[in-house]
C-alpha cells in the first residue's frame, strides 16, 4: 500500500482575520468574506446549552451548500465591491492585472498578528502593517500568477507585433529559421510558426481584408509581452526534453579508471548523447571555439559554412522527397486528387487495402492529421 | 450526468470560464486541503480527483478523460551551451560517481547548513511534474482555440467547433476532440473571435454586419442587372461597389482597420465612379423588382466579400472593440502556441512540457492536489 499522507498539524492561518482588524486600508486583501469554508465555531466563544465534550482540536471544515451572505449568495455585493477593481479591461504598461485573493505571502516575516504587536512605539497599526508588507513583491508575484492558489503556474511573456515584423524582415533577408532563432532567442517552432502567421497576415492586406489591429492591441496591452531590442531574450531556446528511457535507474559497472561522459550516458540509455539532441546543438561548437580563443572573423566563416553545408542537406531531402511523391501519376478531380501508384496485382486484398472499418461501432471517427 | 447549472452560486464550483459568476466563484474557492481530517488514502485521491475534474474538462465522460490520460508527463531541462562545451560530462560523475567535492573536507564550513550549500549550492530546482496530469485535455482542439483567447470559456469554443467555425490547417474541423499535432494552424473568423471575446456591444455588431450583407447583396444583384454576368463580379465592378450609396454611410468618422492606404484609394475610385454609381443607385429599384420574380436559384455572396465593403460602417467594430469584461484575468497565452490576433490564427507549436520554472498548463490547483489526482488515474487504487 502506498504511504498514507499525514493530515498536517495545524491548519493554515490565512482564514482567521481578527476583529481589530476591521477597518485596515489592506482590507480588501487580508480580509476574504466571500469564502466557501467557515471555521466551526468553538463551545467557548459561543455559550450554548448543549455541552461538547470533545477535546480535540476544532478543524476548518468546508460548509459546501452553506449560503453565503447577501443577494444571491454575496454576488451582488461581491460585484459592487470587488467586481470593478477585479476588472481593468485596460492595464498600464503591459503589467497584467490577475486576480488577487489574500496573497499568502504578505509580509516579509511573521504573520500580521506578530507584526502588530512587535511594532515600534508610536507607530500605529496601520502604518505598520502597510510597512511591513513587501508591495512590490506582491505586485511581482500577482503580475505573473494568474492563479493565486497556483503559485507554481507563471505566466510566461508573448512576444509583440514589432518583435514578429523583425522576425519576417529576417526571414525576407534570407536567414534561416535557425539562425533567426538564436540571434533573438526564440524557439525555432515558434520562428517557423510567426513567419506562417505573418505571410497570411499579408496575404489579407493584399486582398484588402481588415485586420483586427485594435483588439490586437489591446490584448497585447493586458498581459506580459516581450518587445523587440538589440538583444531579445524571450525564451530559452536550448530545451532538452526528458526522454521517458532516462526516467528509469540503470545500474552499469563502469571501469574506473576510463572517463564516462555524456556520449557514453546515451549509449547505455539506447539514445543519442544530448549534445545531439538538444535544439540548436551548434552553440556548442561555437562556445567551444569562444573558450579556444578563435578569433570572431574566423568563427563567422565556419558558422557560414556550416550554414550552407545545412541548406544544401535540406534541399537535397526535400528534392528526394518530391521526386519520390511524384513518382506516380496524378490525376485531379473536383473532389480528389488520385496519387497513382505502381502496384502489384498478384497480392489481393494488398491491391485493395485494408478493410474498411469506420462503419463499425466504436470505431474513432475523428481525424488524427489535417494535411 | 453533466451539471446544467454551470455557474451556480449555491453550489459553487471552479470553472474555466469568463463568466461573470464564474470568476466570482473562481474568487471565493479555496481547493480543500484533500489530506486534512481522517481520510484514508483513497479518500483522498477521491476528493483531489474530484475537485480537479471539476475544473478540467467537465464536460467530457470520465471514460473519455480516462482514454486520453497518459502517466507519461512531459518535461524539459535547459541547456547551457557555454557549460556543455567545457566540460563532456565526465565531471558529474567523476571521484566516487557523485562529482567531486569543490573543497577537501576539512576545509568545508563546520555549519551543517552551510556545508549543505557549497555542496549542492546550484542545484536546480524540482520540476513540478504533477501539475501535467490534465496536459493531454490542452491538446484538444477545443481547449487550445479557448487558451489562444479566440473565445470566453471552454464551451463557447466547443460549441464553435461543432457549428463549423474552427478551421484546422484551412479545413473545416467539426470534431472539438479533434487532437492537435505539433505544427498544426487553427483559426476562426475574426469578426466571430471579436463578439465572443468582445465588450457587450455584440447585438449591434450583428445588426451591422447583417445590413452590410444585404447592402452587398443589393448592390451585387444591381449590377448583375446591369452587366449580366453569371456568378462573380468583375474588377471594375468592384470599384462601383466600393462607391455605393448604402455603404458610404460614415466615411468621415472611420477608415478600415490596416488597410488605411487601401481605402483612401477606392475613396478616389468612388470618386471617380461616382457616375456609375448613381445610375446603379437608380436603377436598384427596377432591378430589386425583377431579382424577386424569378426565385430559382439561391443567392450566394462570393468569398471575398469582406473586400467589397471597404467603407461600410461595418468595419467600425473593428476599430471600436472592446474586451469582455473580466478578459483580464485571464489574458494569458501559454508558451506552447503561437497566436496572432490580427486575422485571429494560431499554431500549435508542440505538446505542453513543464520545465523547473513551472508548467505550462494553466491550473488553479497546488501540487499536492494534484499529486493524488495524478495517483487516482494511476489505475492501482
Amino acid at each position: 500500500m502506498p504511504p498514507r499522507l499525514r493530515p498536517p498539524s495545524l491548519p493554515s492561518t490565512s482564514n482567521v482575520i481578527p476583529q481589530s482588524f476591521s477597518s485596515s486600508p489592506l482590507l480588501p486583501f487580508l480580509l476574504l468574506s466571500y469564502h466557501i469554508y467557515t471555521q466551526i465555531p468553538t463551545s467557548s466563544s459561543s455559550p450554548s446549552s448543549s455541552r461538547n465534550f470533545s477535546t480535540s482540536k476544532s478543524t476548518y471544515r468546508r460548509v459546501r451548500f452553506e449560503k453565503t451572505e447577501g443577494t444571491r449568495n454575496g454576488f451582488i455585493d461581491w460585484m459592487k465591491k470587488h467586481g470593478g477593481r477585479l476588472n481593468t479591461p485596460s492595464p498600464q504598461n503591459n503589467i497584467p492585472v490577475y486576480m488577487t485573493i489574500n496573497p499568502p505571502d504578505l509580509f516579509h516575516e511573521g504573520t500580521f498578528k506578530e507584526v502588530v504587536k512587535e511594532r515600534a512605539p508610536g507607530v500605529s497599526r496601520k502604518q505598520a502593517l502597510r510597512e511591513a508588507v513587501d508591495w512590490n513583491e506582491v505586485k511581482r508575484k500577482t503580475a505573473t500568477t494568474p492563479f493565486p492558489t497556483n503559485p507554481t503556474f507563471r505566466v510566461h511573456p508573448v512576444i509583440s507585433t514589432e518583435f514578429r515584423e523583425q522576425i519576417y524582415l529576417r526571414m525576407k533577408a534570407e536567414r534561416s529559421v535557425r539562425r533567426i532563432s538564436a540571434e533573438l532567442n526564440c524557439e525555432l517552432e515558434r520562428v517557423a510558426a510567426v513567419i506562417r502567421l505573418k505571410e497570411i497576415e499579408n496575404r489579407w492586406i493584399e486582398q484588402n481584408r481588415p485586420l483586427c489591429t485594435e483588439m490586437q492591441k489591446r490584448v497585447h496591452a493586458m498581459m506580459p509581452v516581450t518587445h523587440y531590442t538589440n538583444f531579445p531574450h524571450h525564451e530559452s531556446i536550448t530545451d532538452l526534453r526528458i526522454h521517458p528511457a532516462t526516467n528509469n535507474q540503470l545500474f552499469l559497472s563502469v571501469p574506473e579508471s576510463m572517463p564516462f561522459n555524456r556520449k557514453d550516458a546515451g549509449e547505455a540509455l539506447g539514445l543519442l548523447p544530448a549534445d545531439i539532441r538538444m535544439p540548436h546543438s551548434e552553440l556548442i561548437e561555437v562556445e567551444r571555439m569562444k573558450q579556444a580563443g578563435v578569433e570572431v572573423q574566423e568563427m563567422i566563416k565556419v558558422e557560414a559554412e556550416r550554414e550552407q553545408k545545412e541548406a544544401e542537406e535540406t534541399k537535397a531531402k526535400r528534392e528526394r522527397r518530391e521526386k519520390r511523391l511524384g513518382a506516380g501519376k496524378i490525376v485531379e478531380t473536383e473532389r480528389f486528387r488520385f496519387r497513382l501508384k505502381p502496384a502489384n496485382a498478384a497480392f489481393v486484398g494488398y491491391r485493395y487495402g485494408v478493410p474498411a472499418e469506420d462503419r463499425k461501432r466504436g470505431i474513432n471517427k475523428i481525424p488524427t492529421r489535417v494535411v | 450526468m453533466s451539471r446544467t447549472k454551470l455557474f451556480a452560486l449555491k453550489h459553487p464550483y471552479p470553472r474555466q470560464s469568463w463568466n461573470k459568476q464564474a470568476v466570482y466563484n473562481l474568487y471565493r474557492y479555496r481547493a480543500p486541503n484533500p489530506t486534512s481530517g481522517k481520510k484514508t488514502f483513497y479518500q483522498q485521491k477521491f476528493l483531489a480527483k474530484q475537485e480537479t475534474r471539476r475544473f478540467h474538462g467537465e464536460y467530457l465522460t470520465e471514460r473519455k478523460w480516462n482514454s486520453m490520460f497518459r502517466h507519461t508527463l512531459r518535461g524539459v531541462i535547459r541547456m547551457n551551451p557555454a557549460k556543455m562545451a567545457e566540460d563532456d560530462g565526465s565531471l558529474v560523475v567523476s571521484g566516487r560517481g557523485t562529482g567531486e567535492d569543490p573543497l577537501p573536507t576539512r576545509m568545508l564550513p563546520e555549519d551543517p547548513i552551510e556545508r549543505k550549500k557549497v555542496l549542492f549550492g546550484d542545484k536546480p530546482k524540482a520540476i513540478p511534474f504533477v501539475q501535467m496530469t490534465f496536459a493531454p485535455l490542452e491538446r484538444r482542439l477545443d481547449t487550445a482555440v479557448y487558451r489562444a483567447l479566440f473565445t470566453s470559456s471552454i464551451r463557447q469554443a466547443r460549441m464553435m467547433c461543432l457549428h463549423g467555425k474552427v478551421y484546422v490547417n484551412g479545413v473545416k474541423m467539426p470534431h472539438a476532440g479533434y487532437m492537435l499535432n505539433p505544427g498544426d494552424m487553427f483559426s476562426i473568423d475574426p469578426l466571430l473571435v471579436m463578439a465572443a471575446i468582445g465588450g457587450p456591444e455584440r447585438a449591434s455588431f450583428k445588426q451591422l454586419s447583417t445590413q452590410a450583407k444585404s447592402d452587398l447583396q443589393q448592390a451585387i444583384e444591381e449590377a448583375q442587372s446591369k452587366t449580366k454576368s453569371a456568378t462573380f463580379l468583375k474588377a471594375s465592378n468592384k470599384r462601383v461597389l466600393a462607391g455605393n450609396a448604402a455603404a458610404q454611410v460614415d466615411t468621415e468618422t472611420f477608415t478600415a482597420a490596416g488597410v488605411k492606404s487601401e481605402s483612401t484609394e477606392s475613396e478616389t475610385e468612388g470618386g471617380e465612379t461616382s457616375e456609375g454609381k448613381v445610375e446603379a443607385t437608380a436603377d436598384g429599384g427596377e432591378a430589386g423588382e425583377s431579382t424577386e420574380e424569378p426565385k430559382k436559384k439561391k443567392f450566394h455572396l462570393p468569398s471575398d466579400w469582406r473586400t467589397y465593403l471597404p467603407q461600410h460602417p461595418r468595419w467600425k467594430i473593428y476599430d471600436e472593440w472592446k474586451p469582455k469584461r473580466f478578459m483580464n484575468l485571464f489574458a494569458f497565452i501559454p508558451r506552447y502556441l503561437e497566436v496572432n490576433h490580427h486575422i485571429c490564427h494560431a499554431v500549435y507549436l508542440r505538446h505542453p512540457v513543464v520545465r523547473s520554472s513551472g508548467p505550462e498548463v494553466p491550473n488553479p490547483f497546488n501540487s499536492e492536489i494534484m499529486q493524488l489526482a495524478h495517483n487516482w488515474y494511476l489505475r492501482r487504487r
